[in-house]
């Protein structure tokens, strides 16, 4: 195992997307190809090799430094690292793979696309930061990727820059990130003044010696003392900047549904299987900030249940697909907080990592259906598609089935095993946990079934779509879906054999990574109110009932129940625009923010300041000098007049002193 | 033989420009020669002041390339040159920039050989300002410095040039004068004090650290204060700032690109050696002034039309993490400032740069003139996205390096609260809302008709921005590059602060976050 060689994993989607913005325009496709794709397996490949040499020396932490200085003041003194230890050996495994699909995917998806070779170097850039944000070995270097897929999932949002609501979206996409990245930020300068005290030079920002503090002091009789008293502090701001990367409520979630902007690939990749669980890594990297600050635990569990049962809601009701999606997936990594919150690491990296595989799935299916449906994304218009696309219907089953909770597929296993671990902390946060299990079970078959199921609308909507673009002209013969190319195909299989058989990776997750989730000491164990089997029992009936209730609504008919949406339009409004987070935050923020800097501007930069201050002070110069105008008049006589009049005065001074 | 380095980076610039202004007049030729000596010129001081840099000691404090010879003896100005690490950062920023504003308007049909003069009579007293190392000398430079800032903007500025320059002379003279009055009450009251007349900046410096010598408190106080509102009309900082916008909007690219900032380096220079005991006192007062300006400017730039207006709004927003970063009193504080500077230079060049490119092709500055540039000019959407990234601190180029080590240094501090850090970090979000929100309306949507077949980046305009470019991602990832050279200078300044303001009389730890966790004094 030659260390150094471990940059090569997110450097060489760095030289690939270098190489392509140089040449790969003028190259072609193929040229593209070879260095996109190509690049992204070979990291794959290096990921894997590293993997395999490490297990033997597992748990143990090794890092590579870069040989320059990135920051050299005082003691802050840093050089880009990467680290190598259990957590980051398994996220460059689940980035690098699942990237390495999606790439290959894309290459059908985008093929027709004018924009080819851009959309392949973003999405390059984006692998290198996800790369250097898992295996940062420090909370500088974290950031540089933390950053970093912020930048390209604003990119690749407003891909389409023509289209005014791409760029609207990209643009809110960053700036709330960047809310999150502000309170990061503060919480990267106090882990600097706590820690820079207490381990060896240069090293007060680097996570092993930071974590080491912790562990050491937080046992001893004291506890946290000092300055280390601002440790929960720090982990609480730092989860700011998680809420904002990983869309959770109450506020910086609004991103995400609008992220849907983008290219289907780009959601699968980054708005559901990598950069949104970003900030879930980084809890669980910081674990030992956490455990030391239960507060901040009960506050990440809190939250993670919060936005896990508000998007699932949300979700009930949205007819875009890729919007219902994007609401599971906000509340599937609120299932990952969750975990986090309760201690459960390790579940909640194993949720991440299944969540990645049917997610990621769920997303290519739903591109491969818009791709089929000439771009229509609105699911009230498709229906029955399983007649034309089966091995999409299949694969697509398969994942909605894996998030559902059928019992014993990869969803299943983490989601309950995270749900165990929160029942052992608190009994509501496991009961409200269950309860959005089953409504994820019906909407996620709701979905399946409006999509696939049903009646079909297909035809009629693309013999509308072609009406449109063609004039009034009856198109010749019937509608055609766009085949699903095997390029897009096969690694959508991938995907499903691992949505289904993933929960296996129990066993050697949990061997794998507990070590260094157990390094603060073992929590005591806490009893749940009932035996495991009986939870597994009872996620295995929310399950079937919430499958169930999807198919008496949609199983004939894939258009909403209209007697209830009658019968409570002000609920189905509220369930459909998110209960109006968006809506309100989106009027304070945006639209009232605009405002008060518009006021701000006129009545105290230009009326206070330019034209009051500034200017009324040039007039009131000006208005003395006019003053003092009659004394200035050029003509001789008057000076010889004045003068005449101060040497009398000056006489007549000196004569009666 | 003992060659005077700094002479010959100070004075070749003026005199490069001397010959351009000079040479015959009336043949074609003519302007290609002018431009010709004068990138000639300003290429080989740019040269010359890199070799500085190499031949720097950086283990040293003290002034290196030091040139010491009496001036006007009977009032004790002398001709003190000196580079430390303080003014070497900047001093290669100014030859940096000259060159590339050359070479920028070289292929301009307007450009004669007088607007090159006033480039490099510009970059001598820019020059002249940082190595100084005399009070007068300084105030020459720093006088003369608005010269060619003032013609500048009266003759090759926009349209409203005149109220643009006006208001320029009048802000900087207000300044300039107070600082005359704080230089000669120094002046005297050293020689009431000490003895011999002397300009001489280390002996001054010098004075304060003398426990029976030292300036009574209350006198710092109003001496700091004349110091202050001069270099704080040139940062600018809040409410002195008005005549930046409109200096900036109305100044030719030539300008807008090298005002450097020269304002906030007299800061470090100055007032925090020479008035120890005041800075401590003032620092929570111009925190807050400092935390305004980021934010205020900030919020200023979100709401213009008009680009370069925008892009001087945001550099006052920059402006105000410089000068928290000075009065943090921090290592990391005062290194990121100074970086940051340098960083706000380059950025600033870009943006300014990139807003000149657009004017040349719609012959506007409004945003709204503009629209769907990305798809006819990428090599320009790439050079205006990283600029645009640099300048609102995306970690991997140059922006974000200053912007930590400045609010690091600011929530550190123990003689001010840090309370100040976190508000001022909120410049995270603000920059990008305004950044962001322009950059989609002047390169995303649809193509207003005029801008039809716009040209994508012409050689010359290649060659002008790409080493900034190149500058942005060097200093991104190899800050050290540049703060190395500072440390033993910025320690030796704030070690300079703890002695002048002697054991009683610094501010006691304001830890409002945490009260009693303090770590001992002056912790860096």
């Amino acid at each position: 195992m030659y260390l150094p060689l471990l940059w090569l994993i997110p450097l060489l989607p760095l030289l690939a997307c270098v190489i392509n913005a140089l040449a790969g325009k003028r190259m072609g496709k193929s040229f593209t190809n070879v260095w996109a794709v190509g690049s992204v397996w070979a990291s794959c490949i290096f990921a894997l090799y590293f993997v395999v040499a490490y297990v033997p020396y597992a748990p143990r932490a090794y890092e590579t430094l870069a040989p320059f200085y990135w920051f050299a003041s005082g003691q802050l003194h840093l050089q880009f690292g990467l680290l190598l230890d259990p957590l980051s050996m398994v996220m460059i495994l689940i980035v690098t793979f699942v990237s390495a699909l999606i790439h290959t995917y894309s290459i059908g998806y985008m093929a027709d696309d004018p924009g080819y070779n851009r959309y392949f170097c973003y999405l390059n850039l984006f692998v290198f930061s996800m790369l250097m944000l898992v295996l940062g070995n420090s909370f500088l270097t974290l950031f540089v990727g933390w950053e970093g897929v912020g930048l390209c999932s604003y990119l690749l949002i407003g891909f389409w820059y023509d289209r005014q609501s791409a760029t609207d979206a990209g643009k809110k996409a960053f700036i709330v990130n960047r809310v999150g990245d502000w309170a990061f930020v503060v919480g990267m300068a106090l882990t600097f003044y706590v820690f820079t005290p207490r381990v060896s030079f240069g090293d007060g920002l680097r996570f092993g010696p930071v974590f080491q503090t912790v562990i050491s002091v937080a046992h001893s009789p004291g506890g946290l003392t000092g300055s280390l008293r601002l440790v929960p502090a720090i982990a609480v701001l730092l989860f700011v900047g998680a809420m904002g990367k990983s869309a959770q409520l109450p506020l910086l979630y609004v991103w995400l549904p609008d992220a849907m902007e983008g290219p289907t690939p780009v959601s699968a990749l980054i708005h559901a299987a990598t950069m949104v669980t970003a900030g879930v890594y980084m809890v669980a990297r910081c674990h030992v900030f956490y455990l030391a600050s239960p507060g901040a635990m009960t506050l990440v569990a809190w939250i993670g249940l919060a936005t896990a049962f508000v998007a699932a809601t949300t979700a009930t009701v949205q007819t875009d697909i890729k919007r219902a999606l994007a609401y599971s997936t906000i509340s599937q990594i609120g299932y990952m907080f969750i975990g986090a919150g309760v201690g459960a690491f390790t579940y909640s990296i194993f949720h991440l990592m299944t969540h990645a595989f049917f997610k990621a799935l769920l997303f290519l299916g739903a591109g491969a259906v818009i791709h089929g449906m000439h771009n229509e994304q609105d699911m009230r218009k498709m229906g029955g598609l399983h007649k034309k696309m089966r091995p999409v219907a299949i694969q697509m089953g398969i994942a909605v089935l894996a998030i559902s909770g059928f019992p014993f597929l990869s969803g299943f296993v983490s989601k309950d095993l995270i749900l165990g671990a929160a029942a052992g902390t608190n009994f509501w946060l496991w009961f409200m946990g269950t309860v959005t299990a089953f409504i994820t079970a019906f909407y996620m078959c709701r979905l399946w079934l409006m999509t696939f199921w049903g009646e079909e609308h297909w035809q009629d909507t693309l013999r509308h779509a072609a009406q449109g673009d063609h004039g009034a002209a009856e198109p010749e013969g019937e509608p055609e879906l766009h085949p699903t190319p095997a390029v897009m195909l096969y690694p959508m299989w991938v995907l499903a054999f691992l949505s289904l058989v993933g929960g296996a990776a129990y066993w050697a997750l949990n061997s794998f990574l507990n070590p260094i989730f157990g390094d603060y000491g073992s929590a005591p164990e806490r009893q749940a109110f009932a035996p495991e089997w009986t939870m597994m029992l009872i996620a295995g009936i929310v399950f079937f009932i919430g499958a169930w209730v999807a198919w008496i609504h949609y199983g004939k008919s894939n258009v909403e129940p209209k007697a209830w949406m009658k019968k409570n339009p002000g609920v189905y409004d509220f369930l459909l625009r998110a209960w109006y987070i968006d809506y309100y935050a989106h009027t304070a923020f945006a639209i009232g923010g605009e405002m008060a800097a518009r006021a701000a501007y006129e009545d105290i930069e230009v009326m206070g300041i330019d034209q009051g201050a500034s200017n009324g002070l040039a007039r009131g110069a000006l208005s003395i000098g006019r003053q003092f105008r009659w004394a200035q008049t050029g003509v001789t006589a008057d000076y010889a007049l004045a003068m005449a009049f101060g040497v009398v005065c000056m006489v007549v001074y000196f004569l009666l002193r | 033989m003992n060659i005077p380095w700094l002479s010959i980076i100070l004075w070749l610039p003026l005199a490069a420009g001397l010959i351009a202004l000079l040479l015959p007049r009336g043949t074609r030729a003519k302007g290609d020669m002018a431009a010709l000596v004068a990138i000639i010129g300003a290429i080989i001081t740019l040269a010359l002041s890199v070799l500085v840099y190499i031949r720097f000691d950086n283990a040293l404090s003290s002034y290196q390339f030091e040139e010491n010879v009496n001036w006007l003896p009977s009032v004790g100005a002398s001709y003190h040159l000196g580079v430390d690490g303080i003014s070497l950062g900047l001093m290669l920023l100014t030859a940096f920039l000259a060159p590339l504003v050359l070479l920028y308007l070289a292929n301009r049909s307007d450009s004669s050989g007088s607007i090159y003069f006033a480039i490099l009579a510009l970059e001598t007293s820019l020059l002249g300002v940082l190595l100084s190392a005399d009070l007068l000398l300084f105030y020459v430079f720093w006088e003369a410095m608005l010269i060619p800032m003032y013609f500048l903007i009266s003759v090759w500025g926009g349209e409203r040039r005149a109220y643009g320059s006006l208001k320029f002379i009048l802000y900087m003279m207000v300044g300039s004068l107070l600082m005359l009055v704080g230089i000669l009450w120094f002046y005297w009251w050293y020689h009431a004090h000490v003895g011999p007349f002397t300009f001489n900046l280390s002996d001054w410096i010098l004075m304060n650290g003398t426990p029976g010598a030292r300036i009574p408190h209350d006198v710092q106080l109003w001496m700091f204060g004349f110091f202050f509102i001069s270099f704080a009309i040139k940062v600018p900082l809040f409410p002195f700032h008005s005549w930046l916008p409109d200096a900036q909007a109305e100044g030719p690219v030539a300008f807008n690109v090298m005002l450097v900032e020269v304002g906030a380096y007299a800061f470090i220079r100055f007032c925090l050696p020479l008035f120890p005991a005041a800075s401590l006192t003032w620092a929570p007062a111009i925190m807050t002034l400092a935390v305004i300006n980021v934010i205020y400017g900030a919020v200023m730039a979100i709401v213009q039309q008009d680009m370069k207006r925008l892009f001087a709004y945001a550099g006052m927003s920059h402006a105000g993490f410089i000068i928290l970063g000075i009065f943090s009193l921090t290592q990391q504080g005062i290194e990121g400032s100074i970086l940051y500077m340098i960083n706000s230079g380059l950025t600033g060049a870009g943006l300014f740069f990139i807003a000149d490119l657009l004017y040349r092709r719609r012959g506007s500055r409004a945003i709204r003139d503009f629209g769907g540039m990305a798809a006819a000019a990428p090599v320009f959407f790439f050079v205006f996205m990283v600029t645009a990234l640099a300048a609102i601190g995306l970690p991997g180029l140059n922006g974000f390096t200053s912007e930590f080590l400045v609010l690091v240094g600011a929530i550190r501090a123990n003689a001010v609260s840090p309370v100040f850090g976190y508000f001022a970090a909120s410049g995270v979000v603000l920059s990008s809302i305004y950044m962001l929100w322009m950059f989609q309306r002047v390169m995303y949507g649809r193509r207003p008709a005029p801008l039809d077949g716009v040209a994508d980046l012409q050689p010359d305009e290649n060659t002008t921005l790409w080493p900034l470019i190149a500058t942005f991602i060097l200093i991104g990832v190899w800050s050290a590059l540049v703060t190395q050279p500072m440390q033993p200078s910025v320690n030796a300044t704030i070690s300079a602060i703890d002695r002048g303001a002697g054991p009683t009389q610094t501010a006691p730890a304001l830890d409002l976050l945490m009260p009693g966790a303090g770590m001992g004094a002056m912790t860096r």
